[in-house]
């Protein structure tokens, strides 16, 4: 089953409580006398009808969609009549033109005020959706004065909140305060390169928003077959790149992961390396494949912490791959804590072998007794966007966020804001490293049919308009005076986040390396996370959240290892760092710089940050046991010859008695203190001078 | 508003004695005349009967002459008379006051305060004159030596409406408008048809953001003075930053119609209509602003506004250029252009402009500029 299914049937089930009963008590009474065009068209109205209400009577989204259009042929024949309005209207209601009900229902009521029981409910929520919240109240309202059993329903059993008439009232409450209080976006459609006639949704990118993997129903699907459920086809994975020059590339069936029946995106780790997949077989589960230099490997389905026999419907993974958000309606989690209700998020942690271990529900303030989806770890390890039908939704799913104090306390989640969230249901949402992009689809007028994917651009709130007014206020002066102007801080979501990207290459060949990066957290001495890069491109990306010291060591087989320290305070804001690496291949002569080796100021005392990157080094010379190396300590120009050369030689030293210690021969350890006489820079600048106080390590032998 | 209605109203209202005066008028400050008697220091009319040395006589001669010229309104040549007595008997101190307070009417208050320091040299408790070197040093800007003077002069028993109100003015210059009020409150006491002192009470509850105790304010002034276009504006703009948006524009009205080319009024009619979201009729009025003034910066800034508003982008960022050529250094029209070159996706554009919005010292600036890095494509 297709995950906007998924969705769209938790609403319908509900849904159809209601119009199941309605039907059954709306039979389409046909009046031959009301057919104008006499036998004939009272005919085939008839035909159309009994063959619409077949679809009808199923109460599935895609069954609603084949009776609209028989319906549609019925009204050729006769426009007013009510119960045929009515359930035109009812279909549109599950369309993805939502905006069309209103004028049926409308018709409908004016036409025959009892035309249905729940015409109250139905025209409720039409208005609903086309921001006539006022209006929508009131036939809430009504509806839920001619069916007082909805309250006690409530009562006795609280899975009904779904169709809670009061819920449906706060919904158009937090409606009217919502569009009163529009958020600034632009709202681009990726264009005709990605988008198609048909639903093209899900939109998962990388955090550089390089490419974008989604879902769509177009033509060209594996197999090519259709799901006689909603007579579309199937659903398959396609992948677009974005081009700074040239914008988004033509869209590419992901061949090698979709299957006959219906494929998904969900999630994509935010440098691309690793996407989640939904299936509806058995019982909706996701599924992880990794890119393999440019191949996807087969689809790999999470392990039973993460799948259940109940429903896993989407999938985040942070930032440092250490977590993965997922959803799931499972009543407990492994700790033994209750679902809040419906569907929730839950977290699994890596163990150390690599798997995903027990899940645990987030818990309040993130879940809530309605449902949440679609959620989205944000690289920036610190916000989390979800969706959910919770308290201050404007109706069905709303997206939302909420930030993690570093302390696993989460804030009350903050409604995204109209016009991205509508009183229709806003699901699939991922944010660029920025946060100034988003993406997301929707069903809008400008679209190339059904759903597309669009980009949102967040300007932040409206810049301050300051008009030129003077007024003379002292009476004996001329000299006019402005009122003061309060400069109000407009708040700007700031993303303390730096994305280090670039390519790893070979330093002889320039071939591509796929190398692996472990990034350390050098004040803790904690290895953070460990990524690859592409075999084929050599491509990587790591995200690195500001407030911390960064070691960073990038290793291949057979060459010797980069080490890159980046220094990112906490106020850092968001920017985005292209750093190409070359690997030297290990052998005599070879030498690189160890950026992670700190020393007291002044003295040779190794501190403890430096570890992380002597027991990389003391791992290599342990891989090549014959290898004798020469450690060179270098200074900058400040201060005297003498001084320099006794400090970079008890710098190196330091650093081989350190690797003596730790098991190393020492006949395979000389050093050697060059001063400032080697310098890699000018030491005409700090950043000159910082490169070149450096410890450096070249091969001297290799067998 | 007309300015030499302003002065007769003052002149008649306050003094009626007054010395008549030349008004400057390219000074900020309107000058309210004071009181400066002679009643005490009475001309020497027997210069035969008494037995001054002859050169004394002559000085006494032209002291006398310099009353005289001084009752006449003639104030140059009392200024000659004074000092000429002063040549000839540089001991006949009331000379200094003559002089002192002529300079007070030429409005050459630096002068006036260096002779009636002379003078008070040898009086210092005479109040009047303390008053006066505080009259001159109020108008001198040298607001720490007027407030000294003023205060002395209250010690000595001195009460004057004006002195009172040029303290409360001092203080609304200084933002202290809780104390300003406290000045304005004493005027008004000494004299409750002080419309000044109404009228500025008004506007520091206006800055103060007491917007309903400067309408009442404003309303005494007029009833004092109806006729004051100013007093009308002020009232106006009280309320519309109240949000009474027609109560606003019925006062600037009734200002314009007393003074159909008093632009502060006009402009501040269009900003109501924008603030009530009245855009195209504020462009009209903002014209209108421009048939007078066709060079107020103020006035493209604004039309611009209404035009962003109107999302006519272009035409706004045409209006704020306007705004701009004619006053590069507006720094909020640099703002406000930014932000409609935003909605047209020139980020760019809109980064310079905000770039030099905060060279120009708005703070504000520097937050719209720490995201054009992060725009993109």
């Amino acid at each position: 089953m297709k995950i906007k299914n998924i969705i769209i049937i938790a609403l319908a089930t509900a849904f159809s409580f209601f119009v199941s009963n309605a039907i059954s008590q709306v039979p389409v009474e046909i009046n031959k006398k009301e057919f104008k065009q006499g036998k004939n068209g009272y005919k085939d109205a008839m035909a159309s009808i009994k063959y619409a209400d077949v679809y009808y009577n199923m109460g599935q989204p895609g069954a609603y969609r084949m009776a609209l259009t028989e319906y549609l042929n019925a009204y050729e024949y006769n426009q007013h009549y009510p119960e045929l309005n009515y359930k035109i209207g009812a279909c549109y209601l599950y369309s993805t033109q939502k905006d069309k009900a209103i004028d049926f229902l409308d018709k409908a009521y004016k036409a025959k005020p009892g035309v249905a029981t729940d015409i109250y409910y139905l025209l409720g929520w039409a208005n609903q959706l086309t921001y006539n919240f006022d209006e929508a109240i009131d036939f809430y309202r009504k509806y839920k004065n001619d069916n007082p059993q909805t309250d006690a329903k409530k009562k006795k059993d609280d899975k009904s909140v779904t169709h809670d008439v009061d819920k449906k009232i706060n919904e158009c409450e937090s409606g009217k305060q919502l569009v009163k209080n529009p958020i600034r976006v632009f709202i681009d459609n990726l264009g005709s390169t990605v988008n198609s006639k048909y639903p093209d949704y899900g939109p998962v990118i990388t955090t550089d928003e390089s490419l974008v993997v989604f879902t769509s129903r177009r033509e060209g699907s594996t197999d090519g077959e259709i799901d006689p459920n909603d007579m579309l086809y199937y659903e398959d994975l396609y992948i677009a790149y974005n081009d700074d020059k040239k914008g988004w590339s033509e869209a590419i069936n992901m061949r090698n992961l979709n299957t006959e029946g219906h494929d998904a995106s969900v999630g994509l780790s935010p440098d691309g390396q690793i996407l989640y997949t939904y299936k509806g077989v058995p019982d909706g589960t996701l599924f992880e494949s990794k890119l393999d230099g440019d191949n996807w490997t087969k689809p790999k389905e999470l392990n039973k912490n993460v799948n259940t026999k109940y429903h896993e419907t989407s999938a985040s993974i942070s930032y440092d791959a250490k977590f993965l958000y997922f959803v799931s309606d499972r009543e407990k989690d492994e700790f033994g804590n209750s679902s809040l209700g419906g569907k929730d998020i839950f977290v699994c942690e890596k163990q150390k072998n690599g798997s995903w271990g027990p899940a645990k529900n987030m818990g309040t303030p993130i879940n809530t007794k309605y449902d949440e989806e679609g959620v989205f770890m944000h690289p920036d390890g610190v916000t989390m966007y979800f969706c959910s039908k919770r308290e201050g939704s404007m109706g069905g799913y709303d997206i939302f966020y909420c930030e993690n104090d570093g302390a696993e306390n989460w804030s009350e989640p903050v409604n995204i804001g109209y016009p991205v969230n509508t009183p229709d249901d806003d699901v699939f949402f991922v944010v660029a490293g920025n946060a100034r992009y988003a993406f997301y689809s929707s069903a809008r007028e400008d679209g190339y049919g059904l759903q597309d994917i669009y980009r949102i651009t967040f300007l932040g709130p409206e810049k301050m308009m300051v008009v030129g007014s003077e007024d003379v206020l002292i009476a004996s002066s001329t000299a006019t005076i402005q009122q003061k102007v309060e400069q109000e801080v407009v708040e700007v979501k700031k993303v303390r986040l730096t994305i280090m990207k670039g390519t790893i290459t070979d330093a002889l060949s320039e071939e591509p390396v796929e190398a692996t990066i472990e990034i350390v957290d050098n004040e803790k001495n904690e290895l953070i996370s460990t990524l690859t890069s592409n075999s084929k491109t050599g491509k990587y990306l790591v995200s690195l959240p500001s407030g911390k010291n960064y070691g960073i060591a990038v290793k291949a087989d057979g060459y010797l290892f980069y080490s890159e320290n980046i220094n990112i305070p906490e106020a850092t804001a968001y920017q985005e760092v292209t750093k190409d690496i070359v690997l030297s291949k290990v052998g005599i002569g070879s030498k690189i710089v160890l950026k992670n080796i700190f020393f007291d100021y002044g003295k040779e005392t190794l501190r403890e940050t430096s570890f992380p990157e002597l027991d990389r080094l003391v791992a290599l010379l342990n891989s090549y046991p014959d290898m004798k190396i020469e450690i060179g300590g270098h200074t900058d120009s400040h201060g005297g010859l003498q001084f320099n050369t006794q400090l970079s030689e008890a710098r190196a030293k330091s650093v081989v008695d350190y690797l003596v210690e730790k098991g190393i021969s020492k006949p395979r350890l000389s050093y050697k203190g060059y001063a400032y006489l080697q310098p890699i820079a000018t030491n005409d600048t700090d950043e000159g001078r910082q490169q070149n106080r450096r410890v450096e390590f070249k091969v001297i032998s290799i067998k | 508003m007309n300015r030499k209605i302003l002065f007769f109203a003052l002149f008649c209202l306050t003094f009626s004695y007054a010395i008549a005066q030349e008004t400057k008028t390219d000074t900020s400050q309107i000058i309210i005349p004071i009181k400066i008697g002679f009643e005490g220091e009475a001309a020497i009319s027997d210069t035969s009967s008494t037995l001054i040395v002859a050169e004394d006589q002559q000085a006494n001669i032209a002291y006398n002459d310099g009353v005289q010229f001084y009752q006449q309104n003639q104030f140059s040549a009392s200024v000659q008379s004074f000092s000429r007595a002063l040549e000839l008997n540089p001991n006949m101190t009331k000379a200094y006051y003559g002089r002192g307070t002529s300079y007070i009417q030429q409005q050459d208050y630096q002068k006036a305060l260096d002779d009636l320091t002379k003078y008070s040299a040898q009086f210092p408790n005479d109040a009047n004159v303390v008053y006066l070197k505080g009259y001159c040093a109020y108008y001198l800007e040298q607001n720490e030596n007027a407030v000294t003077f003023f205060n002395k002069a209250l010690d000595l028993g001195f009460e004057d409406v004006n002195m009172h109100y040029f303290m409360g003015v001092m203080k609304f210059k200084e933002d202290k408008f809780e104390e300003a009020i406290s000045h304005f409150n004493k005027a008004i006491s000494v004299d409750p048809n002080h419309f000044y002192s109404f009228n500025d009470r008004g506007s520091a509850n206006r800055m103060l953001e007491k917007y309903d105790d400067a309408i009442a304010d404003y309303y005494r002034a007029i009833e004092i003075n109806g006729d004051m276009a100013l007093l009308y504006n002020n009232l106006g703009s009280a309320k519309r930053l109240k949000k009474d948006f027609d109560g606003a524009i019925l006062a600037y009205d009734k200002a314009i119609s007393i003074d159909s080319e008093y632009h502060y009024a006009i402009n501040n009619k269009a900003i109501a209509l924008y603030e009530s979201g009245k855009y195209d009729e504020a462009i009209e009025v903002f014209r209108d602003v421009l048939k007078l003034k066709k060079d107020y910066a103020y006035a493209y800034n604004n039309i611009g506004l209404c035009y962003y508003k109107l999302k006519d982008f272009e035409s706004a960022i045409e209006a704020f250029s306007t705004a701009i050529s004619m006053d590069s250094e507006y720094a909020y029209a640099y703002i406000h252009r930014g932000s409609a070159k935003e909605m047209l996706r020139n980020m760019e554009g809109a980064c310079e402009d905000w770039k030099k919005a905060k060279e120009l010292g708005l703070d504000v600036a520097e937050e719209y500029c720490s995201v054009c890095i992060e725009y993109k494509k």
